[in-house]
């Protein structure tokens, strides 16, 4: 078997000199790059291990001379900081080493039996192990922190009893309420009164749909009463064996706020639309009209200068309502957008056009 | 048996242009103007003759009745089912949801938009034929 070419550091903690030769022989007819930190008892060790050296793993002799058992299991582990112990022992103390592997010691090893495989074997698996379970906590301090550090306030409640049995920091920053508030309250105490009924009918809902997603826009009431517009987005899920709904309230009341007064920006620009297509339109068809017929008619046209007067009254026209169109296109402001309420445009009426029929030809025909 | 053609409008010089129009393509008789859709509205209940052809040349925007309102009252009433009546809207609107809602109506026969041609006029005259 060809020599393992990876770094490795390790600290051996033996008082045996012979036992420390043996290892260190095992160590290199296995690692190709070792670096061995060894130490004769507690003490040298403690004064290596507050070196914080990158130790791959910690191979321990139970039994030294200013330090055993249990006590040195504590001590290393105290500084150790998740470094993988292997606990060396004799038959006598089989054991009371069963019981450290429940205490956080990754292997024992009988020192009788040991040879360069079976030590190379415990440092890797060791290794390997640490590394996963470091992965397993990094995962869930990850899914822990997707919750908790969420921008978006989250929270879970029971489904049988509506109570809150989590909310997240963004939570509590948004409602006001702190965490332990929180975890005494019902989801109905985050509603305005009014909206009860409305969540009970929703709850009804939601509970056909057991398995799946839910959402909806719903009014939710701060600890301060401020009323919010609020998106929800909600699960089923089992959580400490309770069937509960993790829920993702988003808020947008200003979000609607900035929609109403888009809508309202659009009822203007619409106003001014109708404005071009029928106010303008009625002079300037009137006016393309005399036109055609002075064209048609040519130097026959007896009533010329009539039709020309009114051509000139209709331009007169035309050139009042585009005034009047400039005028409400500068209202279209986008700085009204967050501003107070922009006033409400007058609708567009029908009879616009109508409200002042031109005058000069007043003879019923 | 005569034929009517009915000039519903609020704008005097529409009418003044449109019989212009008209009298250039050899058509005098029968063109009858009225200000606003009540107007018609009223002509057409009293005087209304089985052999007579309508064709009515309807403004949207008037006072009193407007092209919309007199479009609903035809609809109810018995007048509309007849063959004899026919209704092209003639409005200064480009506006396309303008279009589409007057060509909901069945009894709209076309829709067009202010001033009328030469051509359109002789086109419009063709419901009389």
């Amino acid at each position: 078997m060809s020599k393992d070419v990876n770094r490795y550091e390790l600290l051996v903690v033996e008082d045996n000199p012979g036992d420390l030769l043996l290892l260190k022989d095992f160590l290199d007819e296995k690692f190709l790059m070792v670096k061995i930190h060894e130490a004769i008892n507690f003490s040298e060790a403690e004064v290596l291990l507050k070196k914080n050296f990158q130790l791959s793993a910690i191979i321990l002799d139970l039994n030294l001379p200013d330090l055993s058992g249990s006590d040195l299991i504590e001590m290393i582990q105290l500084y150790s900081n998740q470094t993988p112990i292997i606990v060396l022992t004799g038959y006598s103390d089989l054991e009371v080493a069963k019981a450290f592997l429940q205490r956080g010691v990754s292997d024992f090893l009988l020192k009788d039996e040991m040879n360069p495989t079976l030590l190379y074997k415990s440092i890797i698996y060791s290794l390997q192990r640490r590394k996963y379970i470091e992965d397993l906590q990094n995962s869930q301090q990850l899914y822990s922190n997707l919750f908790s550090l969420s921008p978006q306030p989250m929270w879970l409640y029971g489904i049988e009893d509506l109570k809150f049995l989590d909310v997240n920091n963004a939570a509590v920053a948004r409602y006001g309420y702190t965490k332990q508030e929180f975890l005494s309250m019902t989801i109905k105490d985050i509603r305005p009164k009014e909206e009860v009924p409305e969540l009970e009918k929703t709850l009804l809902k939601s509970q056909k749909v057991k398995n799946r997603e839910f959402s909806g826009i719903f009014t939710h009431q701060t600890k301060s009463g401020e009323i919010l517009k609020v998106e929800v987005f909600s699960n089923f899920i089992i959580h400490k064996n309770k069937p509960v709904r993790i829920i993702l309230a988003n808020d947008i009341t200003e979000k609607l706020k900035y929609l109403e007064a888009i809508e309202e920006q659009n009822k203007k620009l619409r106003s001014i639309a109708w404005t071009q297509s029928h106010v303008i339109r009625a002079p300037l068809s009137r006016i393309m009209g005399i036109i055609q017929l002075i064209e048609l008619e040519g130097e026959k046209c007896a009533d010329l200068m009539d039709l020309l007067k009114s051509v000139v009254e209709s331009a007169k026209e035309l050139d009042i309502v585009v005034e009047e169109i400039a005028n409400k296109s500068q209202s279209v402001d986008p700085e009204n957008l967050w501003g107070e309420k922009i006033k409400t445009l007058e609708k567009p009426d029908q009879n616009m056009a109508a409200e002042d029929p031109p005058t000069y030809f007043d003879d019923k025909m | 048996m005569s034929n009517n053609l009915l000039i519903v409008d609020d704008d005097p010089i529409i009418h003044l242009i449109s019989k212009r129009f008209l009298s250039k393509i050899g058509f005098e008789e029968g063109i009858l103007s009225f200000m606003n859709g009540q107007e018609a509205m009223d002509f057409i209940s009293e005087s209304y003759q089985n052999e007579s052809k309508y064709l009515i040349l309807l403004d949207l925007n008037m006072p009193i009745m407007n092209g919309w309102e007199f479009l609903e009252s035809m609809r109810s009433n018995s007048l509309a089912q007849n063959e004899n009546i026919t209704i092209i809207v003639v409005t200064s609107s480009i506006d396309k949801e303008d279009e589409d809602r007057a060509r909901a109506y069945e009894i709209v026969h076309d829709y067009l938009s202010k001033p009328l041609t030469l051509e359109q006029f002789e086109y419009v005259l063709e419901a009389l034929k």
